[in-house]
């Protein structure tokens, strides 16, 4: 007997095949140079239409991820005046009737474009665990490696056509390519771009000039077309293609350089770290850059809270603000994901050292763009802020709206060597009300 | 302990002779048919006679795959591409120029069986089979509690001992020992924590080809073979054994619990159920009863507990007798894929009858004789290698057929299918027959005294050895009490004599009282232990007795009814050898539906073909004339790979790519050389191994980006990915290109000495792409070392200084100098290296 119950819906395994199972790398024809487009059999590089479908729409994501635990008192969701509200008043916004913190002023004025949820409820106060939990969409298990949120959008996104990375982290460290891709495969983990560098290996090897790599090309490309003449499957192709995709990023290197930007909008992101970085990741996902996450560093203020965020906010309100309005105005965020988040928020209560602990129970995400709804918020805090009162929300719905509102159908599996494997936790679903 | 086999009652049913006559007709009716004198069928490739149960494994292997190809099968490879498969195949790297060099060179007709052997007795190929089982079994974890260095040596050590797969895997999956040299072995479960669904998954998975995951919270939704019950089965074996520092051994362990029964719970149905542990494919395996102590080491804070009857230890076992099919059928097939590029069933952890093995007659026959081979790796590599499915090219034969000639082929495989139908019903009857018989004699031997008997004396041994169990514990309980009451005695007289030292004792004297009055009570209760003890004793003869006539009683039960007991064991064996017999021809006859397929598609190519030549009245009939014939050309070329008549072009691994680039840009053979050398004294074998020991140790880190660009953590990736980011580094990295740069014995140091193009050209091809450059390619180097030559020379703007001949030499020298380096990355970067052609 069959039975036809399954993980929310039905599974079938050789039609799940063909859906976003196998965007071989070799996938994309538009972005062939003119050399090798002449020695590909077009045919073998048709993609499935589900990808393609993707690709026209171009979806991407930002994740600034705010590392220690940014407060939601001392920004999305402020309650002056009480026991636990600290020293800050709430200050209207673009948004009439939404009101955030006032250390936060210049991204009060793009409410508009932002939307919260106020009642996130993630059950975990541990760094390494919370960290964890807010980037990937399973439950962590011992001893079992599940991609990391990028890698996911980095595969469902990126149709195989773009020669850019699909998911990148901008940082301040050397950072290299990530292990973090798991059952998904190399082709799919962070590749680390430290800010004013170029991606790894970008650069022409010391004592070849550019005359010598395109000898040197030449001679390559003629070897692969006489292998090619006796032996070529996808493959091959792919494999010959990932060398031009290389090539083309070598003539592209200036994405990687926000120095290119004017100098008055590097005065309107902050000439400091953060302001460079966003400027930098909004360059990197106009150019079509799945994915980019980049990081504001030290919320965890367990001693002197608010001094900290007076510091902290100050640079983060006039970047961030200045991003989203930059996004906006060239019509970016129409289809970029813009996601605010920690891996918890801070306790109400206030510590003797006037620090904040860590709290997972009840605090925000801000979300922005594609196809979220502008200016709305999700869920709410009772009056002190110790616990959510309506709509409770954790990490799964959130993710389920992540891919929503990037096109993917969450409830889809990648096909991972002829098995299905759930995109996101099959037992959830996106928040419905944030969805246009 | 392997059983006996029985041989299948041949004369009822159609044998393979007769199949041999059939294929023999068949043959005949082409050479009529078949005007066109060029026309290859697969039976013509294939011996004179079809191989029996005599025939050496390859034939076999051939056999069972080219029984269901139709059409043309591809040509053997030549040497240059079979040498090459062979080395990376079994010892991880591409061929040193010199032995490329030297094969090709070789006219012995027997090269290549000797080439096989050589490569499987050569250090590289243990150091290889250690990383293809570290990657299957860890799949590139993260080092937890055993450091890999000494897994790795584990491993090494294991195959160069080459010892028997069933024992390294009982090993792993027992995970017991505290000492070396199998503590290493103990890598699988510590290093997954102890996690068990995490270890039922993966030795679910990797020693028993079932993934199970999907099972865990349900029965598995896309896979009818996978039930719920089946994850839990074997949970069940795992769910006792736990993780903890051990303070007797001084390190981490895998203890074990003696209690703990498995409970689930669909997620659909709610309906609850338990299970004992149970094998894929198995039956219940239930704990003994114990009527002495459960455990050797008993639990207790950081002690890794020993129960006297290990679930784990059960599995470990059950597993790895030679019986279990699903542990057999797993090792052959990943065997198999490291050899062929996939499996006989694909993904190699999904073996299920809607995913079923290419050919099932195959898998079957592995599994079997691997088994009894005592699981000699070694001797399956050398088989598969010898054959000559091993050994066929991977580019598509030339199809010199008509489409009228697939017709008749179709047609000839549809009476086979018939014929074949009627043989699988033959089977089936005679089975049923042999049930039949079988039961009815198992009727009869329950009428006779002989299963009651069995019941009986049964119980009777249960009941001797609890009377004995008793008796012990009862005296356990008087000899405890009675050492507990001489101390009470002893504490007793001196409360009293510290109670009169003191003023104020009253508080000793009321505990002197309280303990009078326990030792009274302990009194009490030896007594009653005292007064049960003759009647435990008493029990104890007689149970023994009771136990010996019930024996006895047996004994002559079993006399009596012996015929029948021999009848039923005898009908036992026939209805298995039947059962074996009717899969036999079940599997006949679903590779002859696969040939039909291939046979139907082979023909709408044909017709594709023809009509897009101009002929479309051969298309007449084709339902898919709307596919092009490229497709279905794609299309035929797929499915003969994955069924074997053609090589796949497999990618190479992450270590075999990084090896094969040390060894063609000359490091490895120049450190094998050195550490060789200094060997001379040394037994010429031990030489050698101790050589590459060195050798890998020193160079395994060389390209240290590699692994972590080209392998990703975790269960292995078997789609093939190619990024930016690797051809990035392949083409501009340091560490890439300074291997490049000319030093004692490399190979730019090799090509710089060379005294033209052709030689340089020949070099360059041997040491890279294991092969001779083509005129054209030779001609290409020369090409590319003259014209650029001149414009390197006047790109260096040295034009003014021209006329002082040291000057230009150096220039020349420097400028030949990054030519070549330059050719060699662009032959490292090449698609041909890229691949196991």
């Amino acid at each position: 007997m069959k039975r036809s119950y399954a993980c929310h819906s039905p599974v079938h395994l050789t039609a799940r095949r063909r859906f976003l199972g196998d965007l071989v790398a070799g996938a994309g024809v538009s972005a062939l140079s003119g050399a090798l487009a002449g020695q590909l059999d077009l045919s073998l590089l048709a993609r499935p239409t589900m990808a393609q479908n993707l690709a026209a729409q171009q979806k991407r994501m930002l994740v600034i991820w705010l590392g220690g635990g940014l407060s939601q008192l001392e920004s999305w969701d402020p309650k002056p005046g009480t026991s636990t509200g600290g020293p800050f008043n709430a200050i209207p916004t673009s948004v009439p009737g939404t009101h955030i913190c006032e250390l936060l002023p210049k991204t009060a004025k793009q409410m508009h474009h932002i939307s919260l949820i106020r009642s996130m409820n993630t059950r975990n106060d541990a760094h390494d665990h919370g960290k964890y939990l807010m980037q990937h969409l399973h439950r962590e298990e011992r001893g079992r490696e599940h991609p990391h949120l990028g890698a996911v959008c980095s595969k469902a996104l990126d149709a195989g056509k773009r020669v850019l990375p699909g998911f990148i982290r901008v940082t301040n460290r050397p950072e290299r390519s990530g292990q973090d891709a798991a059952y998904l495969g190399a082709r799919y983990a962070s590749v680390g771009l430290q800010e004013g560098q170029a991606l790894d290996n970008i650069a022409l090897p010391e004592g070849l000039d550019a005359k010598a790599f395109r000898r040197r090309a030449l001679f390559r490309r003629n070897a692969n077309s006489q292998f090619g003449s006796k032996l070529r499957t996808a493959d091959t192709d792919a494999y010959a293609y990932s060398f031009e995709q290389a090539e083309q990023l070598m003539t592209r290197r200036d994405i990687f350089d926000a120095n290119r930007e004017p100098e008055s909008l590097k005065d309107r992101y902050g000439r400091h770290e953060f302001g460079r970085h966003c400027l930098l990741a909004r360059r990197l996902l106009e150019h079509g850059v799945s994915y980019v996450q980049l990081s504001h560093v030290n919320y965890d203020t367990h001693n002197e809270n608010f001094n900290f965020h007076i510091e902290k906010l100050a640079e983060f309100d006039g970047s961030f603000a200045a991003l989203i309005d930059d996004m906006a105005q060239r019509g970016l965020l129409e289809h970029t994901l813009v996601c605010v988040m920690s891996e918890f928020g801070r306790t109400p209560k206030i510590n003797r050292f006037y620090g904040r602990d860590h709290w997972s129970t009840a605090w925000t995400v801000a979300l922005a763009g594609c196809g979220i709804h502008h200016g709305a918020i999700v869920g709410k805090t009772n009056e002190t802020g110790t616990a959510v009162v309506d709509r409770e929300v954790h990490q799964f719905h959130l993710f389920h709206t992540f891919l929503h509102a990037l096109g993917v159908d969450s409830s889809e599996n990648f096909i991972v060597d002829g098995k299905p494997i759930p995109i996101a936790d099959p037992a959830h679903g996106p928040i419905d009300e944030l969805l246009a | 302990m392997r059983r006996a086999r029985v041989p299948a009652a041949r004369n009822q049913h159609p044998t393979p002779a007769a199949h041999v006559g059939f294929a023999r007709r068949l043959i005949a009716f082409f050479c009529k048919v078949a005007a066109v004198g060029t026309i290859v069928l697969n039976m013509s490739s294939a011996p004179a006679t079809t191989p029996d149960e005599t025939s050496p494994l390859h034939d076999r292997i051939d056999a069972a795959i080219e029984y269901s190809h139709t059409g043309p099968l591809s040509p053997l490879t030549d040497d240059a591409d079979f040498l090459r498969r062979l080395y990376l195949d079994l010892t991880g790297m591409i061929p040193p120029a010199t032995a490329t060099r030297q094969f090709l060179d070789d006219t012995d007709p027997n090269k290549r069986a000797q080439l096989i052997d050589r490569l499987l007795s050569s250090p590289q190929h243990v150091r290889h089979m250690q990383i293809v089982f570290d990657l299957m079994f860890m799949e590139r974890r993260a080092d937890k509690e055993i450091k890999s260095d000494e897994w790795r040596r584990y491993l090494y050590d294991s195959f160069r001992a080459n010892k028997p797969y069933n024992q390294l895997a009982r090993e792993v999956l027992r995970a017991d020992a505290p000492d070396l040299p199998a503590r290493p072995a103990t890598k699988f479960y510590l290093d997954r924590n102890g996690a068990v669904n995490i270890l039922t998954r993966d030795v679910g998975r990797i020693f028993f080809g079932v993934d199970l995951q999907c099972a865990q919270c349900h029965d598995h939704p896309a896979v009818e073979d996978y039930l719920q019950s089946d994850y839990y089965g074997l949970y069940a074996f795992l769910s006792r054994s736990y993780v903890t520092g051990d303070r007797r051994s001084g390190q981490t362990m895998v203890g074990e619990k003696a209690a703990g029964e498995v409970e689930f719970k669909s997620v659909f149905t709610e309906v609850q159920d338990n299970t004992a542990p149970r094998l894929p494919g198995g039956i219940d395996l239930l704990d003994p009863k114990f009527h002495n102590d459960q455990y050797k080491v008993r639990p207790a804070q950081e002690v890794a507990a020993i129960p006297s009857y290990s679930r784990r230890g059960r599995l470990a076992l059950e597993a790895t007798s030679g019986e279990n099919a699903a542990f057999n059928r797993n090792i052959v097939n990943r065997l198999w894929a490291l050899m062929m590029g996939r499996g006989l069933v694909h993904p190699l952890d999904l073996h299920h009858s809607d995913n079923p093995p290419t050919h099932p007659a195959l898998i079957e026959l592995l599994a079997a004789e691997f088994a009894s081979s005592g699981y000699d790796t070694i001797a399956l590599l050398a088989q598969i290698a010898r054959s000559r499915s091993y050994q066929r090219s991977s580019r598509m034969p030339t199809i010199d057929l008509e489409p009228l000639q697939a017709q008749q082929l179709i047609a000839a495989r549809e009476d086979q299918v018939i014929e074949q139908k009627s043989a699988l019903k033959a089977a089936r009857t005679s089975w049923g027959i042999a049930k039949a018989k079988l039961e009815e004699a198992r009727d009869a031997l329950d009428l006779t005294d002989y299963p009651d008997a069995s019941r009986h004396e049964i119980l009777a041994r249960d009941r001797a050895y609890e009377a004995v169990f008793e008796l012990t514990q009862l005296q356990k309980e008087v000899a405890d009490r009675t050492t507990a009451l001489h101390a009470l005695h002893d504490l007793v007289k001196l409360a009293k004599a510290a109670a009169q030292e003191l003023p104020d004792g009253e508080d000793l004297r009321t505990t002197a009282q309280q303990v009078q009055e326990r030792a009274e009570q302990l009194v009490d209760e030896i007594e009653k232990a005292r007064e049960r003890l003759p009647s435990a004793e008493a029990r104890v003869p007689t149970t023994a007795e009771q136990m010996s006539n019930a024996y006895d009683q047996l004994v002559m039960a079993e006399a009596k009814a012996h015929p029948l007991v021999e009848r039923v064991l005898r009908l036992e064996a026939g209805v298995d050898a039947n059962r074996r017999q009717f899969v036999r021809e079940q599997n006949r006859l679903r590779e002859l539906h696969y040939a039909q397929k291939n046979a139907q598609l082979l023909l709408h190519y044909l017709q594709a073909r023809a009509k897009r030549a101009g002929l479309n009245d051969a298309v007449e009939g084709s339902n898919r004339t709307q596919a092009t014939a490229a497709e279905l050309q794609k299309e035929l070329a797929d499915g003969w790979r994955r069924r074997f008549a053609v090589a796949s072009l497999k990618p190479l691994s992450p270590e075999q790519l990084s090896w094969s680039a040390l060894r063609a840009v000359g490091l490895v053979d120049a450190r094998l050389d050195h550490e060789q050398t200094s060997r001379k004294n040394e037994d010429p074998i031990e030489a050698r191994f101790a050589a590459e020991r060195v050798a890998h140790n020193d160079l395994r880190d060389t390209l240290k980006s590699f692994l972590r660009l080209y392998g990703q953590r975790g269960q292995e990736q078997q789609e093939f990915q190619a990024t930016p980011q690797q051809a990035l580094y392949l083409m501009n990295s340091a560490e890439v290109n300074d291997l490049l740069k000319p030093s004692a014995g490399n190979l730019t140091a090799r090509l710089l000495q060379a005294d033209n193009g052709v030689s340089l050209a020949e070099e360059l091809y041997l040491s890279v792409l294991s092969r001779r450059p083509t005129r054209q390619e030779t001609e290409a180097v020369s090409a590319y070392l003259r014209t650029t030559l001149a414009l390197a020379a006047s790109d260096s703007g040295n034009h003014s200084n021209a006329q002082s001949p040291a000057r230009s030499e150096s220039t020349r020298t420097i400028n030949r100098r990054l030519l070549v380096q330059e050719l060699v990355s662009a032959l490292l970067t090449s698609t041909e290296f890229r691949f196991n052609r």
